[in-house]
């Protein structure tokens, strides 16, 4: 994926500018920032779901404007912020969502799509919950469903909104594991963190955004040694110490 | 679990097919007229000569039969389509003052058509109650856009409905003393008009709307998950959103252009189904609502019409008194669940 240029906003007015970056396969990137700074702004850009106010983004050789949703579906998946309530679902339904772009036209799976289903399910530890129905899932719950929605849809690049949310520190350490497994097989990962640790430990960069509009990739040791974080988050130093000692 | 609801699928489309058979049946068997179910099968088989009886089967209770049949389906699919779209279980043709706006356009053009030609096409009344139901929808849309909330949007959609039919009782009444029979009964709900030709187009129409909502149906699957992820699947969101406005808007305006304003059928049948499939799988759900509302429609339109015959009740006073309990049973199990 190579992003060029890209301005993204809403209407005219711009959110962020001029981003450059080339996202090798199996890649794993972080967008860290402040909140309302636009992160969420920038994953709807690269999932296609808001044009971009300027510039271009290209998966493989296509720009993304270009490709058929269809195709799209097949390449990428997302999991986004949007809280839904689904009636009559349950878990197991909510991952098999993720099939929909490869089952025939009625929407019945072939064996391969029920083999996808069933490795997201154990990829994300959520048999013992997979027929319960959705809505009477904790949040945590919920979150790793849909992790996991977007994991069977099998793309080569997952685009993920705070995929931690909700999640206690166990299950965030696993999604980890998880994500940097899918990495290793190729997939491309490009997600909105909050927690710091993990977007350090885990990212092979990270693209931090700042509220007044610049980004800036850097590999997580450069961020740490350069002490990049008090100025994306304006801390004050006696704050900064004290997230440095955590 | 899974072999459970596969069986559970089964059974009820079963029940559904033997329910639909037999309400239909019923339907031509039960009337005014007492006719052996002998003279009547004779009629169906060429070897009645008795021209009353043929006239009764063939003109009257038979097309009558069909289109409680087809029509009720197509309510309580078009009710299915607007839940989608809505994404909430309250939604329907009836409380959204769809058919409302439908009803007014037809009237207009039953006024204003008929009462120079004297007879107006069904096929015209199916697309003036089309334009009727486009309009008011697209007000409710509209307004959905203004408000989010769910209890307000239907709110609009009950004023919407108590507009366009105060402005039809206008138009009734002034035209009460014209040529246009049964006008009055019409404009609450009643399936007394039916006839061959409004069967017949009522068939295809609703026919070929059915299968396309069948086909359309991984589409409405993939909704279930609201926009941003039913698109990540490949789904076109702004086409998809129209289709579904159009479809529902042919279901509800071939109801309303040959039977009036049918109400609650819209809301209850999909409820009910929902819960006896334990499922809201569209490639279900929907062909499970179209039969369900054929047999809830068809057993209405008997009761509208038998209970206190000769004279006939509107078919929608049936139908609240056994829709609407449905409804706020639902809406109490809902408000418990939350």
């Amino acid at each position: 994926m190579r992003i060029e240029n890209a301005t993204v906003g809403y209407r005219k007015s711009a959110v962020l500018k001029d981003i450059n970056l080339d996202v090798k396969k199996g890649e794993i990137i972080s967008l860290i920032g402040p909140n309302g700074g636009g992160k969420s702004t920038l994953l709807k850009s690269i999932r296609g779901e808001l044009g971009l106010v300027h510039g271009c983004v290209y998966l493989g050789e296509d720009e993304i404007k270009s490709i058929s949703l269809s195709e799209l579906a097949k390449k990428m998946s997302i999991v986004t912020t949007d809280r839904i309530k689904p009636e009559l679902m349950t878990c197991k339904d909510i991952v098999s969502a993720g099939r929909l772009p490869f089952t025939d036209c009625f929407g019945f799976g072939s064996d391969k799509d029920f083999a996808a289903v069933q490795r997201a399910i154990e990829l994300m530890k959520i048999e013992k919950i997979a027929d319960k129905p959705f809505d009477k899932l904790s949040d945590g719950q919920k979150q790793r469903t849909l992790v996991a929605r977007a994991i069977s849809q099998e793309p080569e690049y997952l685009i993920m909104d705070e995929p931690t949310s909700y999640l206690d520190i166990r299950y965030r350490m696993e999604l980890m594991e998880v994500i940097e497994k899918l990495s290793k097989e190729g997939v491309t990962v490009i997600m909105a963190l909050h927690e710091l640790e993990l977007a350090m430990s885990c990212s092979d960069r990270v693209l931090l955004i700042y509220e007044d509009g610049r980004t800036l990739c850097a590999e997580p040791k450069e961020v740490l040694e350069k002490g990049l974080i008090k100025e994306l988050f304006s801390l004050s130093d006696e704050m900064y110490e004290k997230l440095r000692l955590c | 679990m899974e072999k459970k609801l596969k069986k559970r699928t089964i059974v009820v489309f079963l029940l559904l097919t033997v329910l639909v058979i037999a309400a239909f049946l019923v339907n031509i068997l039960v009337g005014n007229v007492r006719i052996s179910p002998v003279d009547i099968l004779n009629v169906f088989t060429g070897r009645s000569d008795d021209i009353k009886i043929i006239n009764i089967v063939k003109t009257i209770r038979l097309p009558r039969a069909v289109m409680a049949l087809v029509l009720g389906g197509a309510l309580a699919v078009s009710g299915f389509l607007l839940q989608t779209y809505f994404a909430n279980p309250i939604a329907g043709p009836y409380i959204l003052g769809i058919s409302s706006g439908a009803k007014m356009v037809v009237a207009l053009t039953l006024i204003f058509l008929a009462g120079k030609t004297g007879r107006v096409s069904g096929l015209v009344l199916v697309f003036a109650a089309f334009v009727g139901a486009i309009t008011a929808t697209g007000f409710i849309i509209m307004i959905s856009k203004k408000v989010r909330s769910m209890s307000a949007l239907l709110a609009a959609g009950i004023m919407i409905g108590y507009i366009c039919s105060a402005l039809t009782d206008f138009l009734v009444t002034f035209a009460e003393d014209s040529d246009i029979v049964n006008l009055h009964s019409w404009s609450q709900g009643s399936f007394s008009g039916a006839n061959a030709e409004g069967a017949i187009f009522s068939v295809v129409i609703v026919g070929v709307t059915f299968i396309a909502v069948i086909l359309f149906s991984k589409t409405l699957d993939a909704f279930r998950l609201g926009e941003s992820y039913a698109r990540s699947v490949g789904v076109n969101v702004k086409l998809c959103r129209i289709a579904i406005i159009i479809l529902s808007g042919i279901l509800s305006a071939c109801v309303t252009a040959f039977a009036g304003p049918v109400s609650f059928i819209g809301i209850a049948v999909p409820y009910l189904m929902r819960e006896v499939l334990k499922s809201s799988k569209p490639i279900l759900l929907i062909p499970a609502s179209f039969l369900s509302g054929a047999v809830f429609c068809m057993l209405s339109d008997l009761l509208a019409r038998m209970l206190f015959a000769p004279t006939e009740m509107n078919i929608s006073a049936v139908t609240s008194l056994f829709g609407a309990p449905i409804v706020i049973f639902m809406i109490i199990k809902r408000g418990k669940n939350r």
